[in-house]
């Protein structure tokens, strides 16, 4: 072994400095960075011109669709949108943010998303041909790969040719949020910025401050330190769905949570519905799922929030809404 | 093990030592391999911490006859152990420093005795049920310092470095590979935080320092497990031996790590300081120096324990035993030092061996060492402290990983209902309660499937003169089973309005 010198130290440090220096300045030289946009969220009425020349395809607000396996819910949901190539082109980066928000409980319990119904939809995505379809939540109650492993959604997603991400740290970059009234900067996952398709998969659950938690709500998985949106809990969501914009909410109702919500734990709070609400407008699909709980869209302060922020429809007599039954 | 230095097969004095370093990495590689694991198989192989956890808990730990057979193999091996496996041997063998000591420290011989009377101290503590000594066993000092410093240091600077790097857009896909392979694989996805890490950061530290004094200082003078395989090396069949042609050469007792190597003894060592480098065999000009089996006990040092080191360190264990229990009446001990799920007051000082297992195997970091504001009998046991981390409502690693069941391995459904402690709130900080705002976060997380947090709606006046409809939060006592997540997670800055008590 050879005797490590002053001089011989000395030059390594040199050298260490000069790769941070050189990691600066590469980045420096990168072109900046625009904070990444959202994926668009996809518009009704769409214009296509085909053999019988330029007309108009009006696709339905939200899918309702009942009675049925969650797979065939999940499949039938998003047929009735206008299927799955509407929203997913070739080689597309999809990122699905299903809810595992209480990392403790298995999917009976209605407080994750639907294993199922997450890797319907992680398949439908591989099926239209996704470059990559990667499923991410940070669960508040204890570890993400709890979270994924209790509920589920890690065996079904694997088996359906998703990935499972467990968030990097170092992934979170603070991000503007323009049009926020409360919040206009927040720590938010970049990835989910980035993503060509975002698709939300929260489950419905009865939620002590939020009252419920439904799509918006699901949302709070992609920012850190989300205990202190709930300094202004209502208005923070509504601020964050306006940066935060998935492509296509698809609610899990196969089983909802009536009480004792968001955490759970008792079969007997657990409501067995069979339902998915699908559409590309968060609000609508929120503001239809308050009727699972007998509840009206005004009940729920966010949601009010968030139509009068201009993010969404809260009124459901002027959504066009397809229900179907399957089996029926 | 008695080798020819030039054998037909090829088999020289080098290729012991060859195989002996290797030996040294791989155990060091199944070291860190049982610790990112959690796997409690270390301290299992501990006859020292299994001995002390015997005689003070008054019964046998799970898997003790792991400790015994590594007692028998020492019984022919004598020290090997440290020589050959020990970690923190291997460690202090590595960061030997002795390239850089040019000057030679005459430490007197008689602090060799320093490490039997630690032992004696130990086992005699251990028969008034205390173990708060076993802070000097080199297995609970390794993985105590791995958990609570170099492993949360380590994330750290991986998380630096990929931070730094991310922002060079090439970089960023190559990076998130890696950190998906990396994590939770080898280091945690959320960060956990030990604040008193530093602590035994600079203790290790200090222990690899004193190299530069003399070659493995720890091993020769205070080791309490290395005394323990020493006593048994006294009378261990495979020993070092000098024939009587040795030419006094001193080559050997230049090599010798532990300098028990004396030419002023005739080039003889004691068989309770080697550790069976076989360093000397190789170093030997005239192949006197081997090793071989010899029957009978090592000769007598003035350093070896009889009357007055005993008599040390007897009284060194009783008088530290009973100063412990002099201390504090229970009432003053800190409310705050929530245990693990299942553990006992009494178990923590009386079973608890401080090996830091249960704070590695802690997945949300909740487990602590606890300082000397708790008892300071139960100096670095496990306590749980929720604004650091809270426990994990399907979780029972603890008690899984906890090697002398000190915390009990309970099943699942037993732990989710088990009570380590009983939240109450502040009603002075709590934000509805204190300054009408809505917040509730602490009904939110509660994990209890009847929540133990309930909620009561009142009209109260907002600031503009109008009402509005605030929820506030009590605890339901009966149902709350202290995890600590509604304090870890309370927003109120600094300390929580909620708050987890014994």
């Amino acid at each position: 072994m050879t005797e490590f010198t002053r001089r011989d130290f000395l030059k390594y440090a040199l050298a260490g400095l000069g790769a941070v220096l050189a990691a600066r300045f590469i980045s420096a030289c990168s072109p900046p960075q625009a904070t990444p946009n959202t994926p668009q969220v996809p518009t009704p009425v769409v214009p296509v011109t085909d053999e019988n020349g330029p007309s108009t395809v009006i696709y339905p607000d939200l899918a309702v669709v009942r009675g049925g396996e969650p797979e065939a819910l999940a499949r039938e949901a998003v047929e009735l949108l206008g299927g799955i190539r509407r929203f997913v082109k070739k080689g597309d980066n999809v990122i699905i943010k299903p809810n595992i928000g209480p990392a403790m409980r298995t999917y009976e319990y209605a407080a994750t998303t639907n294993p199922w119904l997450v890797a319907a939809v992680a398949r439908l995505c591989l099926e239209a041909g996704a470059g990559r379809v990667r499923v991410m939540d940070q669960p508040f109650s204890g570890t993400a790969e709890s979270g994924f492993l209790n509920s589920g959604i890690r065996e079904q997603v694997e088996k359906a040719g998703g990935e499972i991400e467990l968030m990097s740290r170092f992934k979170y970059a603070a991000t503007d949020i323009p049009l926020g009234r409360d919040i206009r900067k927040w720590n938010i996952y970049e990835d989910i910025l980035k993503a060509d398709v975002l698709i939300n998969m929260p489950i419905a659950k009865q939620h002590g401050s939020a009252l419920l938690t439904l799509g918006m709500k699901n949302l709070m998985g992609t920012v850190q330190t989300a205990q202190l949106f709930h300094l202004n809990l209502h208005q923070r969501i509504a601020d964050l769905a306006s940066r935060v914009r998935p492509t296509l909410t698809i609610l899990d109702a196969v089983r909802i949570l009536t009480a004792n919500g968001p955490t759970g734990g008792d079969l007997g709070d657990v409501e067995k519905l069979d339902t998915v609400i699908a559409g590309c407008d968060i609000v609508a699909v929120d503001s239809y799922a308050t009727s699972l709980f007998g509840l009206r869209p005004d009940d729920i302060p966010h949601i009010k929030i968030a139509a009068d922020m201009g993010l969404g429809s809260n009124d459901l007599n002027k959504l066009d809404i397809k229900e179907v039954t399957l089996g029926s | 093990m008695a080798a020819e230095k030039k054998s037909s097969a090829g088999w020289n004095t080098q290729s012991w030592l060859n195989l002996r370093a290797a030996v040294q990495a791989l155990a060091f590689i199944g070291f860190l391999a049982l610790f990112l694991n959690a796997v409690p198989l270390l301290m299992r192989l501990d006859p020292l911490a299994v001995l002390a956890n015997f005689i003070s808990g008054r019964s046998l730990p799970p898997f003790a006859f792991i400790a015994l057979a590594m007692t028998l193999l020492a019984l022919v091996l004598g020290r090997a152990w440290c020589g050959w496996l020990c970690p923190m041997g291997t460690l202090l063998e590595w960061l030997s420093f002795n390239k850089w000591r040019s000057w030679k420290i005459a430490i007197p011989d008689g602090w060799r005795s320093v490490k039997y009377i630690i032992l004696i101290a130990i086992i005699l503590a251990a028969v008034f049920s205390n173990l708060t000594l076993m802070i000097f066993d080199p297995l609970t000092i390794m993985v105590r310092t791995f958990a609570t410093a170099i492993w949360p240091g380590l994330d750290l600077a991986v998380n630096a470095a990929e931070s730094l790097l991310n922002n060079v857009p090439v970089f960023q896909a190559p990076l998130a590979r890696f950190d998906n392979a990396l994590r939770p694989l080898l280091l945690p996805t959320t960060q956990l935080s030990y604040p008193d890490g530093w602590i035994f950061a600079v203790i290790l530290a200090g222990i690899i320092l004193l190299n530069l004094l003399t070659e493995r200082l720890w091993c020769r003078y205070i080791c309490p497990l290395g005394a323990f395989y020493g006593l048994a090396g006294k009378v261990s069949l495979l020993r070092r031996r000098v024939n009587e042609s040795c030419i006094k050469c001193k080559l050997c007792e230049d090599t010798c790590p532990t300098g028990t190597i004396r030419r002023d003894k005739g080039c003889s060592s004691d068989p309770g300081e080697c550790i069976m480098c076989l360093k000397c065999m190789n170093s030997c000009p005239c192949s006197t120096s081997d090793f071989g089996t010899v029957l009978s006990a090592a000769k007598f040092n003035s350093y070896d324990p009889v009357r007055r080191q005993i008599f040390l360190g007897l009284g060194a264990g009783a008088v530290l035993a009973l100063l412990f229990r002099l201390g504090l009446p229970s009432k003053q001990r800190n409310p705050y030092a929530i245990r693990p799920p299942g553990a006992s007051e009494q178990d923590m000082t009386a079973k608890c061996i401080r090996c830091g297992e249960c704070i590695k195997a802690c997945p949300t970091g909740a487990i602590q060492p606890s300082q000397m504001d708790s008892d300071p009998e139960q100096l670095w046991t496990p306590v749980i402290v929720p604004r650091i981390g809270f426990c994990q409502y399907s979780c029972n690693a603890c008690g899984r990983t906890c090697p002398v069941s000190a915390i009990p391995a309970l099943p699942l459904a037993e732990k989710k209902s088990t009570v380590i402690g009983r939240a109450f709130i502040d009603r002075d900080r709590c934000l509805p309660w204190a300054k009408n705002t809505p917040c509730i976060v602490c009904e939110e997380m509660c994990p209890v499937p009847r929540k133990a947090i309930l909620l009561h709606t009142v009209r109260t006046k907002t600031e503009d003169g109008g009402t509005m409809l605030l929820q506030l939060p009590t605890v339901q006592a009966g149902r709350c089973i202290g995890c600590g997540l509604c304090e870890y997670k309370c927003p109120v800055e600094g300390a929580s309005a909620i708050r987890v008590t014994a």
